[in-house]
């Protein structure tokens, strides 16, 4: 091998570059939807198998029908097995309308909203046992292969997917943009993402402190849930009261236990579920009988219980706590029993063997109460990442799925049923309603709504539709995590940024308002586990010696380690460490699966292994004993030369230079920052000027800890924090390129830059996300300087021959849909153009541009409210009114949105899943910068344009450089965006040596650095220069600070804001003005504008805003009753009271008609509002 | 009265190339000097598409996208006198205004077709787009300046009208990439004062970083300081010279290094008031001196039409 031949360089440890290769591999293998696509492919290949084998068979008898004179006894008794074994997916398919199926490419789901969905099979078997009166028994079995069960929407790009395996130029011809990376399904043509959900971990004990309000002192808890099956979790908690009349004394603890109205004495559990002896059960607890501070704590408990000495008297004093009432002694025991077997702790065992184990593990969460409750160990943290588990695609369809399923298989049982109690046959193709499931996920997916329709626990917005407005506000999107929890908790601890975060969640990515810090985002190396079986680890732990709970005397238990596998407490080992290590070494191998996590906590005894899904685990170098780094110089070259030694990421995992830790291993590793704080380390070590630092791991680059929007800031290091989540926020509203294949499809709104540059300073993370390929703005010559004054609070100049020659120009693309319904059986809605002889109801804007076939053509201009797809729905024959007499249809067009213009683009017309007449047209308008439109810089400095300046009156340096943005000085100095300064002199420094520049953050590189390269091009090297007045030519009396900043145009426009109103539309209910701009609504004088004209006393102005420019209604009121009275204004008639010969005297008054409203309410509930007229 | 009426302005052409022209403008205000400037910008009228009519674009920018870039594209505007502004124009005529181009182009073979200025046809002699083949400095390797690319079967046909304007109304009609002038620099150095510098290496700690720094001799670091480069220092004769005054840009570095010696006044860089060296860079639709002569035609008349004389009048050229 060429390796030997270099004896020196085997041992060459590799630099910070050279993980720059190691990342490069990362991404090239695992993409950014890594998460997705994995836990989607693990839904598909294992979850819906496990589903489906989990499902008990179905067994049925016939229920006899009283026959008279037939003797039952005489009777074959036949009973029916039907079982689901084997299932199957198709690639995706579409079935038109005429029955015909072809297989299914997004671009065609898309563009004709169809979901991607591949068809799903099952073998089934059904077994029918007939038993003849004389005992005589005999089996039929019938196989049915590949039952069509329902559809499966298919994640784009997951292993299932049509485009899998398909090299860029073949994705190209498939209408695919290479660049997008999947991770979302199509639903009814609409791209739908699910979001990851954060819960809290299962089978995890956690002690908290009770608030003083509380009875309880303290309280650990425990939400138990087995690893397969579908069951809820079932919660145990365990509390610590106050002793009787005090405040701070501990009393005794008590267990809730699921189905038990009240809790019970801790002692009590214990016998009943078998352990009597006081010191039986304190041994389980404590462990060192010598502890007397812990065995005090727990002398209320044992004088609580002291009455209940037998498992049989537990039992029931259990039971008559349960929710059966009146029922005999024996029934209680038997069910206090059945509680404590499967429905305590189902996650340690639901099996009838499981009391020790249970026992220790009750024994084990009250020690821990007592660690705390003694003050030897804090509470819990809750918001540690370590306890929280991520829910994203497959778990979420996995649950839903297991409902559809089982009302599947409910729906076939009752069919069955039935069948066989009429005497039929069982025809199962005919039993099996495949829509169940094709609907059912289907309706989740297209709602956001998780759990079937109508269900009690929905949980709303968990599938969003994928935000196109850029690329990195798409792969943001796929990578973001919600919380559900309440929105309006005022609580700040769970927003809070958690040190345990780091490397997990990005810092700077989060929304601002109600969200904040509930909605977080994935760090670009993060990964999700899928799960692994935990089988193999427990048959390891055998192996290594570990000895089972039963086995042990809980003497020993004291002096050993105790091991957890997924929160069940498997046993104990005496040498923990060389087990540990052992187990590193495996999982290093991948012999045992590299997602596992391995925590060792010493302090408190305990090895705890995970395996569960849902932990977030990212990637580190595995750092040696003699403190070097495992992987070495030669492994980077064999990654650099890939192409020929087939090198990869994988390579590197399973050649153990590189693990994936998750939150809670992270908790007992020593991780180094960077490769020169492992090398300075040892350094210091060897030449004994500091102290020996053991580090286990090394981070692949710091960087690494932010998400896809953050990594696209410069120098996010020299930015004040707030300003990072600014910009990652604007980054998603960013005009440029959030597709190539934009032209191929059609989305309700698009925007895409004529002319975007990928920027002079730029972060190394960028590539991954393509950032220079699809990249969303400017490299702007921007100069901080006041000049004019219109760029005054955050408004911009910009310069107006900068934009004639292109800058910022962007396309607008807005896409309209309309299709043919059918009305009832026979009639359907039609495509054609309108005519006002035989249609109701036509509108105001123009018909002309329509063709014959009620469609615009594309190029033909649009504006207001031109009609753009002309539609009738044929009226009903029988409408007896003179209006059918004359018009057969009701007009059913499609306008333009009324304040805006532009040109037909496309039109598509094609038919949908159902066959009906479809169309998408498409209009497309050209937006120039102008005053009013929103730009930003990418450190959250953003600003509308105030003024355009050609660029004779624009400032200008002595080399003729015109700044294209010219941002005001008081932006900066409280915003601390100290990021934007430098980028800008590295932009100068880029554009003068046409490289770009690297602005990666936490890098050694330094202002002073890029100041001196400025410098040594030609340039003052604090990037100022002197300017001169474009109006006068004077020069300025400062220097200008000035250089190339990446800029981005933001989707908010003028043109699609501005709004004013006269009169117009109102509302029917209260005549009140309508509200909004696409309505052309009134601006609301609101309450604080009316304070304000009532302390100024203006009351008339006031009257006339409030009334004569909203709703003025003219009412009639009786003087005598002071009610509104009936007017005859024709006849100057009034009437009123309803004695006609008292003639009451009637006034006209001027209301609001809201006033009038509210009047004929409250009479409508029979309270009289009585005008008193003076 | 406008100043510098007396002496009148006087112009010394420094360099003169197709493109680009440097020259001295003496014995006038700045408020003129600048007046010459946004006029060479914005004033002097060329020729541009400025209408498109599209029949056939199956390529993949979209019309708007098209007509932006046509009308980006210099048309030789030599001859731009010889017509009128549609705006100033009333007559029936549109040869007057307007100069139709016409672009046909369909890829027919595999590989990328691209469409450049050199597709456009004009009808018309006296306008037609800028060839940068030949004389020009044009680096493409058509010479041409790429409007769009096709793919096979993909089609462009256009007709287009160009029209005569100011860059007042559009970028597209500005004949100068830029104009721009600065003060002729006056800078003094004090022989006296330059003589008392160390000329020899020597090293002190600079504070700001703790790290000993080697200073070099004083000399050397005041050009050092430099970043336009002015000045130049020989270490083997010990000369300190001031090479190139032009490149001064008022930076004031030099004068804040001399100041961190302790020598305030050593080296002073003051702008001349009455003189200015213009750099205009045409785009190639007019030769530069056109730009600059048209300029002062146009600053004069309208000089004349408020009734001021000016300086130009008695221009002497250099």
């Amino acid at each position: 091998m060429r390796v030997d031949s270099r004896e020196d360089d085997e041992e060459e440890e590799i630099g910070q570059e050279d993980a720059w290769v190691v990342i490069s591999s990362f991404f090239e293998e695992k993409g950014l939807v890594r998460q997705q696509l994995d836990s989607f492919n693990e839904f598909i290949q294992h979850t819906m198998q496990e589903i489906v084998d989990e499902m008990r068979e179905i067994e049925l008898t016939p229920e006899h029908q009283h026959m008279p004179g037939q003797d039952i006894d005489s009777m074959e008794k036949k009973t029916y097995k039907i079982s689901f074994n084997q299932i199957y997916l198709s690639k995706p398919m579409v079935t038109e309308a005429d029955g015909y199926t072809t297989t299914l490419f997004p671009k065609e789901a898309r563009l004709r909203n169809l979901t991607y969905s591949a068809p799903l099979y099952v073998d089934m078997v059904k077994e029918v046992t007939t038993v003849q009166p004389d005992g005589e028994t005999t089996v039929e079995k019938e196989i049915l292969n590949k039952n069509f069960i329902g559809k499966v929407p298919i994640m784009l790009r997951s292993d299932y997917c049509s485009l899998h395996g398909h090299t860029d130029k073949e994705l190209t011809e498939l209408g695919e943009c290479p660049y997008d990376e999947g991770g979302y399904f199509v639903i009814n043509g609409s791209e739908k993402v699910l979001i990851a959900q954060e819960r809290m971990s299962t089978n995890h004990v956690y002690v908290f402190e009770k608030k003083q309000p509380s009875k309880f002192m303290w309280q650990a808890e425990c939400r138990s849930q087995p690893e397969r099956g579908s069951r809820g979790a079932s919660s145990c908690v365990m509390r610590q009261l106050h002793a009787p009349g005090t405040k701070d004394a501990p009393g005794p603890i008590r267990c809730t236990l699921p189905y038990i109205r009240t809790d019970i004495p801790i002692f009590v559990v214990f016998r009943a579920l078998g352990f009597v002896a006081d010191k039986d059960i304190l041994e389980h607890i404590v462990y060192d009988l010598a502890d007397n501070e812990m065995m005090e704590m727990l002398r209320p408990s044992i004088e609580e219980a002291f009455v209940i000495q037998s498992q049989e008297v537990a039992l029931d004093f259990i039971g008559k706590r349960g929710s059966a009432v009146g029922v005999s002694r024996e029934k209680r025991i038997k069910y206090a029993k059945e509680i404590l077997q499967k429905e305590l702790l189902p996650h340690v065992g639901v099996r009838e063997d499981c009391e020790t184990k249970k026992a220790y593990f009750l024994g084990y969460m009250i020690h821990r109460l007592l660690l705390c409750s003694l003050g030897r160990r804090p509470e819990d943290d809750r918001d540690h990442y370590g306890n929280k588990r991520l829910d994203l695609g497959g778990p979420l369809l996995a649950q839903l799925f297991r409902q559809l399923f089982r009302k599947l298989t409910k729906d076939v049982r009752l069919y069955c049923q039935r069948c066989i109690d009429s005497g039929k046959e069982i025809q199962l193709q005919l039993a099996i309603k495949a829509k169940t499931i094709t609907q059912g996920l289907k309706y989740s997916l297209a709602t956001g709504n998780w759990g079937s329709q109508g269900a009690a626990d929905i949980r709303a917005g968990v599938s969003q539709v994928l935000n196109r407005l850029s690329y990195s506000s798409t792969l943001s999107h796929l990578r973001r995590i919600n919380s559900p929890i309440g929105r309006e908790g005022k609580l700040a601890k769970p927003r809070q940024l958690h040190n345990s975060l780091w490397g997990m969640i990005c810092p700077a990515e989060t929304p601002e308002g109600q969200a904040v810090g509930l909605v977080k985002n994935l760090a670009l190396m993060a990964l999700v586990s899928v799960g692994s079986p935990s089988e193999p680890i427990l048959e390891f732990l055998d192996e290594w010696t570990m000895e089972n709970l039963e086995e042990i005397s809980p003497s020993l238990i004291a002096e050993s380690t105790k091991i957890f596998l997924n929160g069940v407490w498997v046993g104990v080992h005496r040498n923990p460490a060389d087990l540990v290590r052992t187990l590193r070494k495996l999982r290093r191998q991948c012999d045992i699966d590299s997602s596992v996590s391995v925590v060792h906590d010493i302090r408190l005894k305990e090895l705890r292994l995970y395996t569960d899904y849902g932990r977030c685990t990212r990637p580190l170098f595995i750092v040696e004993d003699d403190q070097k780094l495992k992987i070495k110089k030669q492994h980077i070259e064999l990654l650099t030369e890939k192409d020929v030694t087939g090198y990869t990421w994988n390579e590197l995992v399973t050649s153990g230079f590189i693990e994936y830790v998750d939150t809670e291993e992270e908790e007992t590793t020593m991780i180094s920052m960077t490769i020169d704080d492992l090398v300075a380390g040892r350094h210091a070590v060897e030449q004994n000027t500091g102290v020996a630092i053991n580090y286990t791991h090394c981070e692949i680059h710091p960087s690494m800890i932010l998400g896809i929007c953050a990594s696209i800031i410069p120098f996010p290091d020299h930015n004040q924090s707030p300003r990072n989540t600014y910009q990652s926020a604007m980054g998603k509203q960013a005009m440029g390129m959030y597709v190539t294949n934009y032209q191929i499809r059609m989305d309700t709104l698009g925007y895409v830059m004529f002319y975007p540059q990928k920027p002079l300073v730029t972060t190394r993370a960028m590539e991954y996300l393509h950032f220079r390929e699809l990249p969303a703005g400017c490299n702007a010559v921007v100069a901080i300087m006041c000049y004019t004054g219109y760029n005054q609070e955050d408004s911009v100049l910009m310069n107006q021959s900068a934009i004639d020659r292109g800058l910022f120009r962007s396309l607008y693309y807005r896409s309209f849909k309309d299709e043919e319904k059918k009305q009832g059986s026979l009639s359907r809605e039609e495509f054609e153009r309108p005519d006002r002889d035989t249609c109701l109801g036509m509108r105001h804007g123009t018909y002309d541009k329509l063709d014959d076939d009620g469609l615009i053509c594309p190029g033909t201009r649009v504006s207001g409210d031109d009609i753009i797809i002309g539609k009738t729905a044929p009226l009903p024959e029988d409408d007896t009114a003179v209006l059918s007499k004359r018009f057969s249809k009701k007009d059913c067009s499609t306008g333009m949105k009324h304040a805006e213009t532009g040109i037909i683009d496309q039109v598509l017309l094609t038919t949908n899943d159902q066959g009906l007449r479809f169309v998408k047209l498409r209009v497309r308008s050209m937006r120039t910068p102008q005053v009013g439109d929103k730009f930003s810089s990418r450190h959250g400095q953003k600003g509308t344009v105030g003024m355009t300046y050609t660029q004779e009156d624009m400032p200008f340096t002595c080399e003729g450089i015109t700044p294209d943005i010219i941002v005001n000085p008081h932006a900066i100095p409280s915003r601390m965006t100290i990021g934007q300064l430098v980028e800008c002199i590295m932009g100068k420094v880029a554009a003068c040596m046409g490289k770009e520049g690297d602005a990666t953050p936490f890098t050694p590189v330094t202002a002073e650095d890029i100041s001196s390269m400025l410098h040594k091009c030609g340039y003052q090297k604090r990037g100022n220069e002197v300017m001169y007045n474009g109006h006068t030519g004077r020069m300025l009396d400062a220097q200008i600070f000035i250089g190339p900043t990446y800029y981005q145009r933001l989707k908010h426009m003028v043109d699609d804001k501005i709004h004013s109103r006269g009169r117009g539309p109102v509302q029917i209910l209260t005549r009140q003005p309508m509200e909004g701009r696409s309505r052309d609504g009134g601006l609301r004088f609101g309450e604080m504008e009316r304070d304000c004209i009532m302390s100024h006393g203006a009351a008339s102005f006031l009257k006339e805003r409030l009334m004569d420019q909203s709703d003025a209604y003219r009412i009639h009121v009786c003087q005598k009753c002071g009610l509104i009275a009936v007017a005859n204004l024709k006849n100057q008639t009034f009437e009123c009271c309803k004695n006609p010969s008292e003639r009451t005297s009637v006034v006209q008054v001027m209301v609001p008609y809201a006033c009038k409203l509210l009047f004929q309410e409250l009479m409508s509930m029979a309270i009289a509002p009585r005008l008193i007229t003076g | 009265m406008i100043p510098g009426e007396e002496t009148g302005a006087s112009v010394t052409v420094a360099r003169l190339e197709d493109e680009t022209i440097i020259f001295d403008l003496k014995g006038v205000d700045v408020s003129l000097a600048n007046a010459l400037r946004r006029l060479m910008i914005a004033d002097v009228p060329t020729v541009s598409i400025d209408l498109v009519e599209v029949i056939e674009n199956s390529s993949v920018l979209c019309d708007e996208f098209l007509a932006h870039r046509l009308g980006l594209i210099p048309l030789d505007s030599t001859k731009a006198s010889e017509l009128v502004k549609p705006y100033e124009y009333t007559g029936d005529d549109d040869t007057a205004t307007d100069v139709h181009l016409e672009l046909n182009v369909r890829c027919q073979s595999d590989q990328t077709r691209d469409v450049t200025s050199d597709d456009l046809i004009s009808h018309d002699e006296r306008v037609k787009p800028v060839s940068f083949g030949g004389t020009g400095g044009g680096s493409a390797k058509s010479g041409g300046i790429l409007i769009a690319k096709l793919r096979k079967n993909q089609q462009l046909s256009l007709k287009c009208i160009a029209r005569k304007g100011t860059g007042k109304d559009h970028a597209k009609w500005s004949p100068v990439a830029t104009a721009v002038f600065k003060y002729t620099p006056l800078i003094d150095i004090n022989h006296g004062l330059l003589n008392s510098l160390n000329g020899k290496s020597q090293t002190r700690i600079l504070y700001h970083n703790f790290k000993r720094h080697n200073a070099g001799p004083e000399k050397a670091a005041i050009v050092e300081s430099d970043p336009s480069k002015m000045f130049k220092y020989d270490a083997d004769t010990d000369t300190f010279t001031l090479t190139s005054p032009e490149s001064c840009t008022y930076d004031g570095e030099v004068m804040k290094k001399v100041n961190e010696l302790g020598k305030p006044g050593l080296i002073d860089v003051r702008p001349g008031l009455d003189c200015f060296t213009f750099i205009v860079e045409s785009t190639g639709v007019l030769k530069v001196e056109e730009v600059v002569l048209q300029a002062v035609h146009i600053l004069q008349s309208k000089l004349d039409t408020i009734g001021v004389s000016s300086c130009f009048d008695k221009l002497e050229i250099q």
